[in-house]
């Protein structure tokens, strides 16, 4: 029998997700790796979301279901876009419930290709339209978003809060958005202007940094340009789309679109093997899957495995001899919230890192604990959005720890968004920033 | 059965809340199946996030006669959750407190859909611990436990799940709330309630037993040349007294499997693999260490190695629990079987598997709880291939098939179903799967509640030869046909009655089989107790009662020595309507249908006459406490509406 046919979510546009996954026990076809869900049950009680929720709609048994029925064409995607939409943005995409199953089904990349299928439709309207101009006109959104942070600024939105305007049905993620977004130095944003500026002739090494970075946390930035710059000479690139939006949510024949832009790029480069630095785990992770993206295109299969090896993060760039940038005197814990994977090197390194840097005082919080919700989670559901955060922050509290390490902007928002209320003397610092 | 219209909904929606009933394409598809292979689509799914709001609810499904599947975590393997005729889901994993625990009295009181690991670590800390040990405790919960009546690896020595509910309340299928205790003079309703799979009603709040945690676990693995001699030893462990807290074996085939993918450090060259576990003070596990030790060497243990350090016990019981696992990442599906059989006729059945699955080509691991004799092999095939489908249903249906003919039932702790119902009527003849309709209809006029489970639709025909009242219980049967009411007595020591119409059980006193390979016993009512002990002391078997004057029979019907429940293995029979019904056997488990022991246990000869019992029976001297006075009964709603069904004229008195 051929299962080709059940591997599809969508057969008008059947590019727009993975068909063929990468899952720990090998490759297979999108619709093998949702049959090896057999329905044990053994997941339930490792999902965050399902503790909360206690219903089998949102469980990762439930979740490969409805998938299943989807590629059966039993549920019409039409009909139950809401429900779906509902389900795939509940998945917070931790990962957990992968190591609780006895097969491995990778429950979170079924949902990633849910999602993918959805396309960014999870998010407020408003939102979504950004996020699409992001893609499509660029400089339309850096130019809207700049406008947008300098209102901010100045306190337009706080107004708009104050006048209750931004209750208004389509403005209400605003308040969301003005609550995660971390407000960064005039000084970190006057050195991130000049280093946007800098000219590389002959680079050893692209930096990309994150939508995020480039937007929100200039100070990820700087830090991530000082430890590139060790042992390379770093080129910035910025303006080039690498968000988590275009590459891990969207939909893929974007993406692919955009992963071949910065190939493209990276090509016009005397050295075509120079190494691609970003500063994002999921990004990174995504990076790294690139081959998966061209299955289909064998002109360009060859080229993106090659980018895929070319991909580095922070971790690659430490110094042998990094040193804590201040003595801790409370426990340092890593937040191991990272889309497809959260055992893939650069938390194995990391984690090594933080045992020589920090000895005892590092803990490891990782048992029973619930992960950061994924992107869009938070516009979506912001009540259970922030019960999951709460959730993720107790083992935090509970262990007294000082300081978080993050792996990505995205996390060091969701983190820093909670702790103002629970946690206010926790510190969170990107990776980036260990290095003095 | 009514459609659910929107007008019920709405009622119902006032009692539970809007919020809380779902109806939408998706959910109703996400709750349509289990862990097994049925999938039937409800009508609808209420979520229960308060006991308080059962009754009133029951109540207006059963006026709109609306079928109700109770539903936790939906892990069994035997498509007890779906809706097999439409009807409404009611998720009951909101009922998730612990409500007290108290270690003074040894007890927790706890809401159904409370996961039992996390009583096992709210319990912990405290220095106790609840026996059933199902390997689904992560997920699986103590309501579903009881109503499947799991068990699990401890249940050699502590028991199933029914032995360890001290109390339940449980919400009728006409809305009315039943409270139900060991304390009850009367039947073992519990008991009843155990294996029932919501079929009888649905659990809203338990209160089972906590026990102290052994001061000492000493964990071992032996391998030895053939899986005979591993069941060999472990006949040999419980005659020498030895009662291990678990025995679990695995084939050649199983421990390559898990070794390849848990790397637990098992050796793959022995056809046979042992994991036991000793618990207790100090003094005594080093005692049966030693003798342990020395009778894996008697039976030609290969390597006997015990875990010295709790990473490395830890390590042992990963590679057993991987085995499903280990099965899980070579096919989509994984079917598991738990079909029991005597302790001793293991390697018989065993050598009937492997030639089933042979004769099928299919692929299935063979791991065993070796104490309990049940088998859980697990098939593994796609679901997608019709023909893998039905080959892997095959083979488990003869398997199970192998397990009855060997003496054994079809389902040891995974329950009956949807699955297995087909199967009933191999195990059991027409009388017995007629009383196990006439509990259901006693207890569910209306067949509301799970329906369609447990029993096999045309058992009439399909069942089991009937092989009639046996010659000696003819004048029984003559009497009951008479149609004057009379009292069934034993001795007279207990019930001491001086009524003049009675049936004396004195003429039934034959014991009938003590075996001492599996350890039962199998006598008739009659059989006065003293003599019992004589008999079997003289085997140096025990039992769990005092010597009295009394008969065996009067021992369990009268209530006077509950603690003899746990050890009833089997019943045999003779209903008001002449019918002879014949329950369980040797196996030390058995959750194919309604435990009919516990029915007749503490009846007081209401029911009708017991004629033979199948006891369980020990190498060493239990701690018995004396017999209680007689109570009389204190009748309930399932007592009065059993009594009326059973014995509608009222014979038995």
């Amino acid at each position: 029998m051929n299962y080709d046919s059940f591997c599809e979510l969508n057969f008008k546009n059947p590019k727009q997700h993975l068909s063929v996954l990468e899952t720990p026990l090998g490759m297979r076809s999108f619709g093998q790796s949702v049959a090896f869900c057999n329905r044990c049950g053994l997941c339930l009680q490792s999902c965050p979301f399902y503790l909360l929720s206690l219903e089998e709609t949102f469980s990762p048994r439930g979740y490969n279901q409805a998938i299943r029925f989807l590629l059966k064409k039993v549920l019409s995607p039409i009909r139950s876009r809401k429900k779906l939409q509902e389900l795939s943005v509940s998945c917070t995409l931790c990962g957990r419930c992968m190591q609780a199953c006895p097969g491995q089904v990778p429950t979170p990349q079924h949902i990633l290709e849910l999602r993918r299928l959805l396309d960014k439709r999870f998010l407020p309207f408003t939102l979504y339209f950004l996020m699409r101009l992001h893609s499509k006109h660029p400089k339309i959104f850096y130019t809207l978003a700049r406008l947008g942070l300098s209102l901010r600024r100045i306190g337009v939105i706080k107004l708009l809060r104050f006048s209750g305007l931004s209750c208004l049905i389509g403005m209400r993620w605003m308040n969301q958005l003005d609550r995660m977004i971390p407000r960064s130095s005039k000084n970190a944003r006057k050195q991130w202007k000049e280093l946007l500026q800098t000219k590389e002739e002959a680079p050893s090494l692209i930096y990309i940094p994150s939508l995020e970075t480039e937007l929100f946390l200039p100070e990820i930035g700087i830090n991530m340009w000082k430890l590139a710059c060790i042992n390379h000479r770093p080129a910035l690139w910025a303006h080039t789309p690498t968000g988590l939006f275009e590459y891990v949510y969207g939909n893929l024949r974007e993406a692919r679109k955009q992963v071949k832009k910065i190939i493209e790029q990276v090509d016009t480069l005397d050295k075509k093997e120079i190494p691609v630095l970003t500063d994002s785990i999921d990004v990174y992770n995504f990076f790294k899957q690139a081959a998966s993206l061209f299955e289909d295109y064998p002109q360009w299969k060859e080229r993106a495995v090659q980018f895929a090896q070319q991909v580095v993060f922070a971790t690659d760039l430490f110094p042998e001899d990094l040193k804590a940038p201040t003595p801790f005197t409370t426990p340092v814990a890593l937040e191991y919230g990272a889309l497809f994977s959260r055992q893939t090197k650069p938390f194995q390194t990391i984690e090594q890192k933080l045992h020589t840097l920090f000895a005892e005082n590092f803990v490891q919080c990782r048992d029973r604990q619930a992960d950061l919700p994924a992107f869009g989670y938070s516009f979506y559901a912001k009540d259970k959005a922030t019960q999951i955060r709460a959730l993720a922050l107790r083992p935090l509290e509970n262990q007294h720890v000082g300081t978080v390490v993050v792996l990505s902007g995205w996390a060091m928002m969701e983190v820093s968004c909670k702790k103002k209320k629970t946690l206010p003397s926790l510190k969170v610092l990107h990776v980036a920033q260990l290095n003095g | 059965m009514a459609k659910l219209t929107p007008r019920i909904l709405k009622q119902c929606a006032r009692i539970i809340g809007k919020e809380n009933v779902l109806t939408d394409d998706l959910s109703l598809l996400l709750y349509a199946y289990d862990c097994s292979l049925s999938r039937s689509r409800p009508d609808g799914i209420f979520l229960i996030r308060r006991a308080e709001v059962l009754p009133p609810l029951i109540t207006l499904l059963n006026q709109q006669h609306i079928p109700f599947i109770p539903r936790a975590s939906a892990t069994n393997h035997a498509g007890g959750c779906a809706t097999l005729n439409g009807g409404v889901i009611l998720n009951l994993t909101h009922l998730n407190r612990i409500l007290e625990i108290n270690t003074e009295q040894g007890y927790a009181e706890v809401e159904p859909g409370v996961v039992t690991e996390n009583l096992q670590k709210e319990l912990e800390p405290l220095g106790f611990f609840y026996a059933p040990d199902p390997a689904s405790s992560q997920i699986c919960t103590i309501g579903g436990n009881l109503a499947q009546n799991a068990s699990g690896a401890r249940c050699l020595k502590y028991g199933g799940t029914l032995d360890h509910v001290l109390e339940a309340t449980v919400v009728l299928p006409n809305g009315n709330t039943l409270r139900l205790s060991r304390q009850d003079a009367g039947p073992d309703f519990i008991g009843l309630l155990a294996g029932s799979e919501g079929t009888l009603g649905i659990i809203t709040r338990l209160k089972v037993k906590i026990l102290p945690r052994p001061e000492h676990i000493k964990t071992f693995l032996v391998t030895f040349p053939s899986l005979e001699a591993s069941i060999q030893t472990v006949s040999t462990l419980v005659a020498r007294g030895i009662l291990p807290r678990c025995v679990e074996a695995m084939d050649k085939t199983t421990t390559r499997a898990v070794e390849d993918f848990a790397h637990a450090g098992y050796p793959t060259d022995a056809e046979a693999l042992l994991i036991l576990e000793l618990d207790g003070n100090t003094e005594q596990v080093d005692k049966e260490t030693s003798l342990l030790e020395e009778l894996c060497a008697q039976n030609g243990a290969l390597q006997f190695r015990c875990a010295k350090t709790e990473q490395e016990r830890e390590n042992l019981w990963n590679g057993r629990r991987a085995a499903y696992a280990a099965m899980a990442r070579l096919a989509p599906n994984v079917m598991v079987g738990d079909g029991t059989v005597p302790r001793k006729e293991l390697p018989q059945t065993l050598k009937k598997v492997r030639e089933i699955l042979t004769a099928q080509n299919s692929v299935a691991s063979l791991l065993f709880h070796a104490g309990d004799g049940n088998l859980h092999p697990q098939i593994i095939f796609d679901e997608r291939i019709k023909p893998d489908v039905i080959r892997a249903k095959q083979t488990l249906k003869q398997i199970l098939q192998a397990c009855v003919d060997c003496g054994g039932t079809i389902s040891g702790e995974h329950g009956i179903g949807v699955e297995k119902r087909a199967l009933m009527a191999y195990q059991y003849d027409k009388p017995t799967l007629d009383l196990f309709a006439h509990i259901k209809k006693a207890t569910d006029p209306n067949s509301l509640a799970n329906p369609l489970k447990i029993l096999p639709i045309h058992y009439a025909e399909e069942a089991r030869p009937t092989q009639g009242v046996p010659p000696a219980y003819q004048k029984a049967n003559e009497k009951f046909s008479a149609g004057e009411p009379f009292r069934i007595v034993g001795k007279n020591s207990r019930l001491k009655t001086e009524a003049k119409n009675c049936l004396s059980t004195n003429l039934f006193n034959q014991i009938l089989d003590i075996d001492t390979a599996n350890y039962t016993v199998t006598v008739e009512a009659g059989v006065v107790v003293k003599d019992l002990l004589e008999q079997l002391a003289q085997h140096r078997l025990f039992c769990a009662l005092t010597p009295s004057e009394g008969t065996i029979g009067g021992a369990v019907a009268s209530g006077c020595t509950p603690w003899i429940y746990a050890h009833l293995l089997g019943v045999e029979a003779l209903l008001p309507d002449g019918s002879y019904i014949r329950y369980g056997g040797k196996c030390v488990k058995n959750a194919a249908g309604y435990p009919l022991t516990r029915l007749f246990a503490g009846s007081q000869g209401k029911f009708g006459l017991i004629t033979q019992l199948t006891l369980r029976v020990f190498a060493n001297q239990l701690d018995v406490p004396t017999d209680k006075p007689f109570q009389p009964l204190q009748p309930n709603v399932w007592w009065n509406s059993l009594k009326q069904t059973l014995d509608p004229a009222g014979i038995l008195q």
